[in-house]
This record gives structure tokens, C-alpha cells and sequence, in this order.
């Protein structure tokens, strides 16, 4: 009976005892790593390939899902958009004035606002698109994109989209991740 | 009218010491809890055993004591006297009996009451003490309290001491888990007070040469501290102190007879009254006793005849005398600090002129932000009445009649979208919510004027009620929760940068906690699981079968409020904020939250996580 009682183990238990504990320097290191990197993979910053950021990415992927020639509210892309882009609707629809307001991927209706004079577009309810010509003909080619799942997994996106123009340079990127940030100027190619 | 009428003889009750402990545990050792912080139940167990080792060793029997803490129990094995061969069931099974309600046998003793072992003995599921003294061995075992093997005393050839083996009860402590580094740290408290013992604990040697010095430096990096520490001792006193660089507040360790009066208490407090005093006499200037206090770190020990608590747990002294035909604690403090400090400051020139230097370079800060802070007050004001940030609770932290208040829990939520489900679901009388709006600013680097200036941080510090000091923190517990998703995680860290650069000791002393929310739900028609890892969820998909429903959360603005009840009820979740030993907060900030830099760069080129999805067509 003496020695049969519960007689606790040496030390061999030490890591068990502390394996879920995280000290803030690992805290930091780790959320400051996935937030670093979700900034710069996944919002601010132009992809090589194409050119595009990935809600950009996303904009175009689905007004080419909507795509029947004629003009589409901008309120509905941006929703339809929403299925691939797990953020706000304002931030999309900024996103997608932008880049109609380059005035090369979109065709635009109403007003879009004005960079030389600094006034914001209409509410993307008055406002609309389609795609233009040039977008049609340049951007899509859905036999030589590969994909990648949705952030909820019922989708699929584009993980680049197969764009046989030089469009970053054309377009111009600016974007400030963390730690990295970009700046391309527009070119004209004409 | 209603079934509460029937009041009669049957509803008195009369509880065996057992019942009535394993009933109402918190009177006996404050809270529950898992092990995750560290004033949860089962610290307060080893705390009470290992009290009785260490008064042993205070009257001078046994220089070592060994624990030992594993997943099969907890014991502690110390070199003292023993109990008395006879006694042993008594000691560890009776209400109220002891050997130290008398001073002979123990002078200044932290153990009094004659109710911890006890308390252990009625919350283990097995409980075993053995005592050797005299060449004979006795031991005796328990289960939840109840005697179940008593051997007879036998010759042995052991040493003379008393061990002690329990296992927590897991119907009581639920999903226990000892962390290692509470239970080092609390051993730390234990050498630092009482020089010369040895610790031995899962085979790691705690001693400390220097007291309330090592403490002191331990738990501060030495380079931040502006002169070196005065370390003063005499009889039934010992004080440690310096003034900090870097921190704005106060920090105080206070103990009495090696316990550590977290609440401070009638010591803490002449000790305070006593250093003002001090400074402005070998001075001959009437600084602010604020100014002169500003950014001190110290620690003061003093040891106390029949010491009087205010409570079991044993954290704010009420004794007023020293006992033993000493004066009251007011002037004995008073009486040793005019006397050795006033000789160590003449005695130290440099030392004494860092100090003057320091208390006024404080009263210069306090004037260039009394403007400010008028303004600030009178809108906290304003906000103590409605706070438009808050969700209050009931109990708080200070309300020292409340059993519960070591539950008070304030929520930092982010956005509206998790404030709802908490407000709606969340226990009205210890847990608030704040909710922040948007991304906090960052703050590294400013000065403690942005406190008073960025409205969130304003209302914030008054909701926690640490603008004069931690003192009087309104909640035990902060608990961050934020949405799992990266966003969430940056303002996790912006967040916990507020707290290290403004008030780094609610760090240190545990009060910070991440809330951690499940990142899936798995359900099918007749059960639901929540999994709070990606094996969890493949394990609980195995286990509900075919096609169940999986939704993964991307924000708490999903969870709904029914669902969040689990989440911050009695299994909630949670991960403490803790600092590294050896990891200075300095630089630690600077490289994450200071500006950029290139080694920065690099590492985070180095270190990309990537996360593709790929669908192959």
C-alpha cells in the first residue's frame, strides 16, 4: 500500500504542462505574420501576372459571370462580388469605381466621379457597368485559368486571370501593405 | 401563494465540513476555474499545502522542500518537523483544529485558521499525508474528504518531514490544468521571502540569495531602472525599491509572514504614506506625494503576529497591531523607513539626486498635462454616468463582500457585431462589454497625453478605472475578442500594445486574456459541435457521419446570441496574455508596431504565409 498510491511522475510531464501556452512575443509573431501577410497576398498589393489586386480580380470575374452585353447596376455586381470578396460593399464598390474611372476595363453610365476634380461618383445605385470590349478580348480566357475555391468554399475564383496585355503598366498600382507597399505609375502606350 | 412559502424545519440544513465545503468552495479558495490564470482554485490547493511546508521551514526545520506536479497529482514533500504522529487525521479532517492557534509552537505564521488542508482534503478526489518524525511513519488516505485507509504508525528509516499527495477533484475543477508557469512563479514569491529555503520543483531549483531584491530584479529589466535597487532589512521588515525609467505607474509587491497580499492592505499603505514622508523630509520640499510615488517599483515584506485577513484567500491585510509588544504596523513601517532609508539616502548622494531629478521631472509632466486632464476628467465625468462604450455588470473587482468579484469580466469586443451576441448572452451581474469601433490606433511610441486625447483609449482607461492606479481595477479579468480573422488579429495587437505601453502591470499581473472562439461548427440533424481547431473539426466530422453541416466562422457577427452563451459561459475559453522572461517589451514593440525597417522587411519576406485553395480541373 505504501508506495502503490498515486505517486506523481518526474519532470517528464514539463511540456505538457505548458503546450498551450503562447507567450506575447509568440502572439506577436504570429498574428503580426498572418496579418502581414493576408495585406500583402491578399488586399493591397497588384499581383505580377495580371495586374490585379484581388478584389479587382474578383470584380472583373464577376461581371463576366453577369455578362449578357448590356449594362448591369453596379449595386448588384457589388453584391454578386461579395460571394467571392468576404469584406464590406463600400469597399468594394470604391474599389470598382476606380477602376472604371481608368476608363479602359469598364464602360460606365452615369457618374463616375472625376479624378481631376476630386468629386465622388453617384451611389453605386444610380451607377452602372459592363464590360468593354477591350476587357472582353484581353482580360478572360476560362480554358487556361486555373481556380481556386471561395472563402466559403461554394465557388470557385480565378487565381490569376490569364491577361494578354501588359496591364499593370498600362493601369498603373498603388498600395501600402505592411512592411512592403507598391507604386507603379500609369503608361500611356500609344 | 407559491411553492416558496413552504418554510419550515425540514429546510434547515446543517452540513458535514466536507458537504459544506465541496458545496460552497469559493469561501475556501475564491474561485474555480481550469488552471488559466492564476488565481484559479487548484493554485490556492497547493498553495495552502505548501503553506504548512513553508511555515516548517520559517521556524527553522527543513531547508528543502520538493513538489512535484504531473498529470497522475500534485504532491509536496517538505524536511519540517512533521505532524504529530497522533494527529495526523485530525489535522488534515477536522474543522478547526491546528497547531497554530497558539504562537508557541508557531510565531508569525501565515497558516491560521485551521481550514486549508481541510479544504484540500474535502475538493481531491484522493488525498494522502504522511508524516515521519522519530523514526516512525504514519500516513493516512482520503478520497473527497472521506477517510479511507489509516495505517498504523510504523518504524521507518525516512527522514522527518511531511508529504503530501493530492489529485484535484475533476467533478469540481473541471478540465483542470496546472500551468507551469504560475506555479513557478508563485514558487518564486516563496524563495524571495524566505532566504536560504530551497524549492525543488518537477526537478528545477528555486532559491534566492538577495530576497525582495531578485524579486525586484526579476521581474523588471535592470536597464530600465533609474538607480540601483535600495534593498533595507531589520527584524520583521524587509523593503525593496527603486524608480522605473519607462513606466508610468506604481507598482507595488507587498507580503505578510510570505504571503502576498495582492490587495496590499494597512502595510501597503503606511508604506506608501511612510516613503512620501521620507522624500520630502531629507529634501525639505513639499513635492506631491503622486510625484514622488510616479513610477516606483517596490516591493515591501513584513511579518506579523496573528495576522488579521479580510478574507480565506488571504490578499488584503486588515491587522492593524504587530503584535508581541510591538507598535501598530502604521508606525513600525514609519518608524524603519524614517530611520534606514533617511541614513541610505545621506549615505547615497548620486542615488538621492536621481530621485530629486525624477520627482521633478514628474511634477513637470503632471503640470504640462493638467490641462488636458481636466478636460479628460470632465468628460470621464460624464461618462461614469453613461460610459457610451460600456455595457456594465453588477460585481466588480473592488466590492470585497462579493463572493463572485473575481469573475468580473470585462469583454473588448470589436465593431458591433460581436457586442450584441455578449450583451444579449452574457452573464448581467459579473460580465460587461466595451466595444471598440473600428481599429484602435496604434500607440507605440506616444507619450501618455494619447491616453487623454483619442476618445476610445479615454473611455476605455475610465471604464477600467486605472487612470491613478491599478489599485482599483474595476474587473479581474479583461478578455479581448475579437473575430478570428486577420483583421481581428490586428487589433488583438494593437490592443495588447495600448496595454504594454500604458499599463504593462495588468499584463504582469494576469488580468489580460484572448477570448478564443470556435473557428468551426459541425452539426447534423440531432447534435451540434463546435471545434476550436482543424483536427477537432475532422474529428467531429468523423463522428456525426455522413454530409454534416459545416460552417466555419469568419466573425463572431455569426455566432448567434444563443450559441455565444456556451462560449462565454462555464467552458469558455480562454488564452492569457503573458510576458517572456526573456524578451524585453521594448523591443519587442519596436520591431512590430515601430517604424519600419528593414530587417523587418525581411522577415516578414521570409516568413509569408501563403494559403491556396487549389481546384484542379
Amino acid at each position: 500500500m505504501e508506495e502503490d498510491y498515486i505517486e506523481p511522475s518526474q519532470p517528464s510531464s514539463e511540456n505538457e504542462l505548458e503546450d498551450s501556452l503562447i507567450r506575447v512575443s509568440g502572439m506577436y509573431k504570429d498574428w503580426f505574420l498572418d496579418y502581414a501577410s493576408y495585406v500583402i497576398l491578399e488586399r493591397a498589393v497588384p499581383s505580377i501576372e495580371d495586374g490585379f489586386k484581388p478584389v479587382q480580380r474578383r470584380i472583373l470575374h464577376s461581371m463576366k459571370d453577369l455578362d449578357d452585353g448590356r449594362f448591369n447596376k453596379v449595386a448588384n455586381i457589388v453584391g454578386h462580388t461579395m460571394q467571392y470578396h468576404p469584406h464590406g460593399d463600400a469597399s468594394i464598390a470604391d474599389a470598382m469605381v476606380q477602376i472604371g474611372q481608368k476608363d479602359l476595363l469598364i464602360e460606365t453610365q452615369g457618374n463616375w466621379g472625376n479624378i481631376l476634380t476630386g468629386d465622388r461618383s453617384a451611389a453605386s445605385r444610380y451607377i452602372e457597368a459592363r464590360l468593354s470590349k477591350f476587357a472582353l478580348e484581353v482580360v478572360f480566357s476560362p480554358k487556361i485559368t486555373k481556380w481556386q475555391s471561395s472563402y466559403d468554399g461554394r465557388r470557385k475564383e480565378p487565381i490569376n486571370l490569364p491577361v494578354k496585355f501588359p496591364l499593370l503598366l498600362a493601369q498603373g498600382g498603388e498600395g501600402i501593405a505592411v512592411g512592403l507597399s507598391t507604386k507603379i505609375l500609369p503608361h500611356n502606350f500609344i | 401563494m407559491s411553492v416558496s412559502s413552504n418554510y419550515t424545519e425540514d429546510n434547515i440544513r446543517s452540513l458535514d465540513w466536507k458537504e459544506h465545503i465541496r458545496m460552497r468552495p469559493g469561501m475556501y479558495i475564491g474561485k474555480l476555474g481550469d488552471g488559466s490564470s492564476p488565481d484559479d482554485g487548484i493554485y490556492i490547493l497547493l498553495k495552502e499545502v505548501l503553506d504548512n511546508s513553508i511555515d516548517e521551514f520559517v521556524m527553522g526545520a527543513g531547508k528543502t522542500i520538493e513538489i512535484s506536479i504531473s498529470e497522475s497529482g500534485v504532491s509536496v514533500r517538505d524536511y519540517g518537523r512533521g505532524i504529530p504522529l497522533g494527529k495526523v487525521v485530525d489535522v488534515v479532517s477536522k474543522m478547526n483544529t491546528g497547531g497554530k492557534y497558539d504562537s508557541r509552537a508557531f510565531k508569525k505564521s501565515v497558516g491560521l485558521n485551521g481550514v486549508g488542508t481541510k479544504a484540500v482534503n474535502a475538493l481531491s478526489s484522493s488525498f494522502k499525508v504522511e508524516s515521519c518524525r522519530d523514526g516512525k511513519v504514519k500516513s493516512v488516505f482520503f478520497e473527497k474528504g472521506n477517510l479511507t485507509f489509516d495505517n498504523d504508525i510504523e518504524e521507518s528509516s525516512k527522514r522527518k518531514g511531511t508529504k503530501v499527495t493530492f489529485i484535484p477533484d475533476d467533478l469540481i475543477f473541471k478540465k483542470y490544468k496546472y500551468r507551469a508557469e504560475y506555479v513557478s512563479k508563485m514558487l518564486k514569491y516563496y524563495v524571495y521571502l524566505n532566504p536560504g529555503l530551497t524549492i525543488v520543483f518537477n526537478g528545477e531549483k528555486y532559491i534566492s540569495k538577495n530576497g525582495l531584491k531578485d524579486l525586484l530584479e526579476d521581474n523588471n529589466d535592470v536597464d530600465k531602472l533609474l538607480y540601483p535597487i535600495i534593498h533595507l532589512k531589520g527584524n520583521d521588515i524587509e523593503i525593496a525599491l527603486t524608480h522605473s525609467k519607462v513606466q508610468y505607474s506604481e507598482e507595488y509587491y507587498s507580503f505578510v509572514n510570505g504571503q502576498h497580499t495582492t490587495q496590499g492592505g494597512t502595510h501597503q499603505s503606511a508604506f506608501r504614506e511612510a516613503l512620501v514622508k521620507v522624500v520630502r523630509d531629507f529634501y525639505g520640499k513639499p513635492y506631491d506625494a503622486s510625484d514622488i510615488r510616479k513610477s516606483i517599483i517596490s516591493a515591501v515584506s513584513i511579518k506579523v503576529m496573528e495576522p488579521v485577513f479580510e478574507s480565506q484567500t488571504k490578499t488584503k491585510l486588515g491587522s492593524t497591531e504587530m503584535g508581541g509588544g510591538l507598535p501598530t504596523v502604521r508606525s513600525y513601517i514609519n518608524d524603519f523607513i524614517g530611520k534606514y532609508l533617511d541614513n541610505y539616502l545621506h549615505k547615497n548622494p548620486k542615488t538621492a539626486e536621481e530621485i530629486q531629478k525624477k520627482i521633478i521631472r514628474a511634477e513637470k509632466e503632471r503640470k504640462e498635462l493638467s490641462g488636458i486632464r481636466k478636460l479628460a476628467r470632465e468628460r470621464a465625468k460624464k461618462s461614469n454616468l453613461h460610459n457610451k462604450k460600456l455595457r456594465d455588470c453588477r460585481v466588480h473587482l473592488g466590492d470585497m463582500n462579493k463572493e463572485n468579484r473575481l469573475d468580473s469580466t470585462l469583454f473588448i469586443t470589436e465593431g458591433d457585431s460581436a457586442s450584441g451576441s455578449i450583451t444579449k448572452s452574457r452573464n448581467v451581474n459579473t460580465q460587461a462589454v466595451f466595444s471598440l469601433r473600428g481599429k484602435p490606433l496604434n500607440c507605440y511610441s506616444m507619450t501618455k497625453k494619447i491616453v487623454y486625447e483619442n476618445e476610445e483609449f479615454n473611455l476605455l482607461q475610465a471604464a477600467l478605472n486605472i487612470e491613478e492606479s491599478i489599485e482599483y481595477l474595476r474587473y479581474n479579468n479583461i478578455v479581448i475578442a475579437t473575430d478570428a480573422d486577420v483583421d481581428g488579429m490586428h487589433i488583438r495587437l494593437l490592443l495588447i500594445t495600448f496595454f504594454l505601453q500604458f499599463f504593462p502591470e495588468l499584463i504582469k499581473e494576469g488580468h489580460l486574456y484572448i477570448l478564443q472562439t470556435p473557428l468551426f461548427r459541425v452539426r447534423n440533424k440531432k447534435e451540434t459541435i463546435y471545434c476550436y481547431s482543424e483536427n477537432e473539426r475532422i474529428d467531429a466530422v468523423n463522428k456525426l457521419g455522413s454530409k454534416p453541416e459545416i460552417t466555419r466562422f469568419k466573425g463572431l457577427g455569426e455566432i448567434s446570441p444563443n450559441e455565444f452563451k456556451h462560449f462565454i459561459g462555464e467552458s469558455i475559453k480562454l488564452d492569457p496574455v503573458m510576458l517572456d522572461e526573456n524578451f524585453s517589451i521594448d523591443e519587442l514593440l519596436s520591431f512590430y508596431m515601430g517604424k519600419n525597417t528593414p530587417d523587418r522587411q525581411k522577415f516578414i519576406i521570409d516568413n509569408l504565409k501563403v494559403e491556396l485553395d487549389r481546384i484542379d480541373s
